[in-house]
């Protein structure tokens, strides 16, 4: 059986192990997806018992982030691998580190949320300043985790396009967020408790979509072999059109 | 005779005529039937030539040049062979229009191979999970990655189907089922089962709101019985009514009680934690006041107490009372009843025995719904609430324990829980 299943995906050369490892970093992603999705409910009925789930979910994912670590280093031991190989190895170790910490990042929204739960100055967190921003960034993020993943599965890199002009959207919503929250604090010190978690909340939303971002640019790596972080501008615009073209094509 | 035997031997009947007239005319018998000799061997080279020509389809004609027995082999062939394209024709046509069913199915349809990979799906699949052409090949849990799901993939056992809240950003509840088909292969369906799933979400809520604003009415409606029945003289005309006032609106209450503890069974919030419960100490306690159930019924406990299961205390305690109330209920004066609580290699097991009127085997498979009764007069005089039995199902489905029933008519029954080896405690081991 295993001969048979030998090389059927990606890679001719892809053997039973990297197939798991491959497997492993989805399986890993479906549970932050849904840690998100529960954050995001959680957020929007200001559910504190969907609060303390998505805590529980980051156990698990870290659990996942070790397991997928130990993978790595069993197949970089035994098998040393090289080219695509490599890459898929090199590509999933990042991709673990970023879905670990877009867990961790999730875990401060759903912290917010119990914080409101409980506080005592009886606040409403869907009555805050910056609470339509989060809704937005979070849901965007998610999307982002979602096309990311996807282009994963599917060891293409068509979503890079998509990603990086999302990312730059969320970065203008984060900075109006921003400035709003900044003129509240002068204007409501006596809620600045609250206003401090509805910060910390919307940095960790927009943290995930540089996670997210950071995962399109290791499957880049994976398919490509190249590596988008050191492009300039004009650079990276040409090597998008250019998979634009090839993904089209 | 076969046509083309006929055929051809008209052929050669005639030409042998002409070959003879010539030969007699001329009187070259030798060479002239030489001649012919050759002449009907090319001719039947001439026509193999052809033949082959044709079927390989090189001709271009649809009917082959040929006389005699060829003519006819191949009419045949080619009457052969438009069959054949119909047939052909009608079985593409068939297989298209099955493919066009399953496209225009409103269920969601994946065809995975043994190793979940996608072979097929449809157009609401398509829509569902953002499937493309090239996934084909593809895992379907890279591609959907809910960890529920996996876990349903993973473990094999497709008897039941899943059901997940909100897929792909859609919020509406979903029905995931696998069925295993032509050998190998797996059809997932999905199916939108919102409004099912509200409407039984309703149904719940109404129970649980109507049992809950009944319960204040009816208790202010005994607490004034009860006073009423003590201050009446126990030789008044009002004494009977009034007990049995108070007997009914118990019973009322009882009923209530069991509706509500059963659509909080149901609503999936028991509230408290899991931990090793003695069911054998509650079992002593039970049989230490067993007096104040029954005086009429010899009662023997065969408890072995260091064994504990991993649960809910308080819905544990009612499946043990209900069992054992049942017990009484339905075994006549001077029977007698036995409760096992024991472990064997399948696990532990909580028993109970009577020597009653038994079941027939036809209510048996019904007895755990709402409201049964094999008997309505005989249960309503017992005071039975006819949930007991629900309730217990409800409870011991969250143990993931098993009721089982055996009864004989007229000898007696007994119901016996299965709880699992893995829920099993020793109270030596803590």
């Amino acid at each position: 059986m295993e001969k048979e299943n030998f090389g059927r995906h990606i890679s001719e050369s892809m053997n039973q192990n990297l197939e798991d490892l491959f497997n492993h970093i989805l399986e890993m992603g479906g549970l932050v997806e849904r840690q998100f999705e529960a954050a995001l409910v959680a957020l929007g009925s200001s559910d504190t018992a969907k609060a303390s789930e998505v805590v529980a979910f980051d156990k698990i994912v870290n659990q996942s982030e070790m397991e997928i670590d130990k993978l790595c280093s069993r197949v970089l031991a035994r098998q040393q691998p090289t080219a695509s190989d490599l890459r898929l190895i090199l590509a999933a170790i990042r991709i673990a580190i970023d879905l670990e910490r877009m867990g961790d990042e999730i875990v401060k929204i759903a912290n917010m949320v119990a914080m409101f739960g409980q506080s005592e100055h009886n606040l409403k967190c869907s009555e805050m300043p910056g609470y339509g921003e989060l809704m937005d960034i979070s849901t965007r993020s998610n999307q982002m985790l979602k096309t990311a993943l996807d282009s994963f599965a599917r060891v293409s890199t068509e979503g890079a396009g998509e990603l990086i002009q999302e990312e730059d959207r969320i970065d203008v919503i984060f900075a109006e967020a921003m400035a709003d929250l900044k003129g509240q604090l002068r204007t409501r010190p006596d809620e600045v408790e609250c206003l401090m978690e509805m910060i910390i909340a919307l940095r960790a939303a927009e943290r995930v979509s540089d996670h997210a971002l950071n995962v399109i640019e290791s499957i880049v790596y994976l398919v490509k072999g190249k590596d988008m972080r050191n492009m300039d501008q004009a650079r990276l615009d040409a090597f998008l059109a250019s998979l634009e073209e090839e993904n089209q094509s | 005779m076969s046509k083309g035997i006929a055929r051809e031997l008209t052929w050669v009947i005639t030409s042998l005529w002409i070959a003879i007239f010539i030969a007699w005319v001329s009187d070259q018998w030798l060479w002239v039937l030489g001649a012919y000799f050759l002449v009907y061997l090319s001719r039947q080279l001439y026509s193999v030539l052809q033949f082959e020509k044709w079927i390989k389809g090189h001709s271009g004609v649809s009917y082959p040049p040929g006389s005699g027995f060829w003519a006819e082999i191949s009419h045949l062939v080619s009457r052969k062979q438009r069959s054949l394209e119909k047939h052909a024709n009608l079985q593409l046509y068939k297989s298209e229009q099955f493919l066009a069913a399953s496209m225009a199915m409103p269920d969601a349809l994946v065809s995975l191979n043994e190793f979940h990979q996608i072979e097929w799906f449809n157009r609401s699949a398509r829509k569902l999970f953002g499937l493309k052409q090239s996934d084909i090949g593809r895992r379907i849990e890279n591609l959907y990655r809910h960890p529920d799901f996996i876990a349903y993939l993973k473990q094999g056992d497709y008897g039941q189907s899943l059901t997940i809240n909100g897929v792909n950003q859609r919020p509406r509840v979903y029905s995931f089922k696998i069925l295993p088909y032509h050998r190998i292969h797996k059809l997932l369906i999905v199916k939108d089962i919102h409004e099912l799933y509200n409407l039984a979400q309703i149904r719940r809520d109404f129970v649980a709101n109507a049992s809950h604003e009944l319960r204040t009415p009816l208790t202010v409606l005994s607490g004034y019985l009860e006073v009423m029945r003590d201050s009446v003289e126990p030789a008044s005309p009002w004494a009977k009514p009034l007990q049995s006032m108070e007997h009914q609106s118990n019973r009322m209450q009882a009923i209530i009680n069991d509706l509500l503890t059963l659509s909080a069974m149901e609503s999936e919030t028991i509230t408290g934690d899991e931990g090793p419960v003695a069911i054998g100490d509650i079992l002593q306690q039970m049989a230490e006041s067993i007096d104040q159930m029954t005086t009429e019924h010899t009662v023997r406990f065969e408890v072995d107490t260091s064994l504990k299961i991993i649960g809910y205390e308080d819905p544990l305690k009612s499946v043990l009372t209900n069992l054992v109330s049942n017990a009484i209920r339905y075994t006549p004066a001077g029977g007698q009843i036995t409760v096992r609580w024991y472990q064997d290699q399948k696990g532990a097991h909580y028993e109970v025995e009577d020597t009653g009127i038994g079941i027939a085997q036809e209510h048996i498979g019904r007895l755990t719904e709402r409201f049964y009764r094999v008997d309505t007069a005989r249960s309503r005089e017992t005071g039975g609430t006819g949930l007991g039995l629900a309730i217990v199902k409800h409870i011991l489905e969250r143990h993931h324990a098993k009721l089982v029933i055996k009864s004989q008519v007229q000898k007696g029954s007994v119901f016996r829980c299965d709880f699992v080896p893995g829920r099993i405690v020793r109270s030596e081991d803590e």
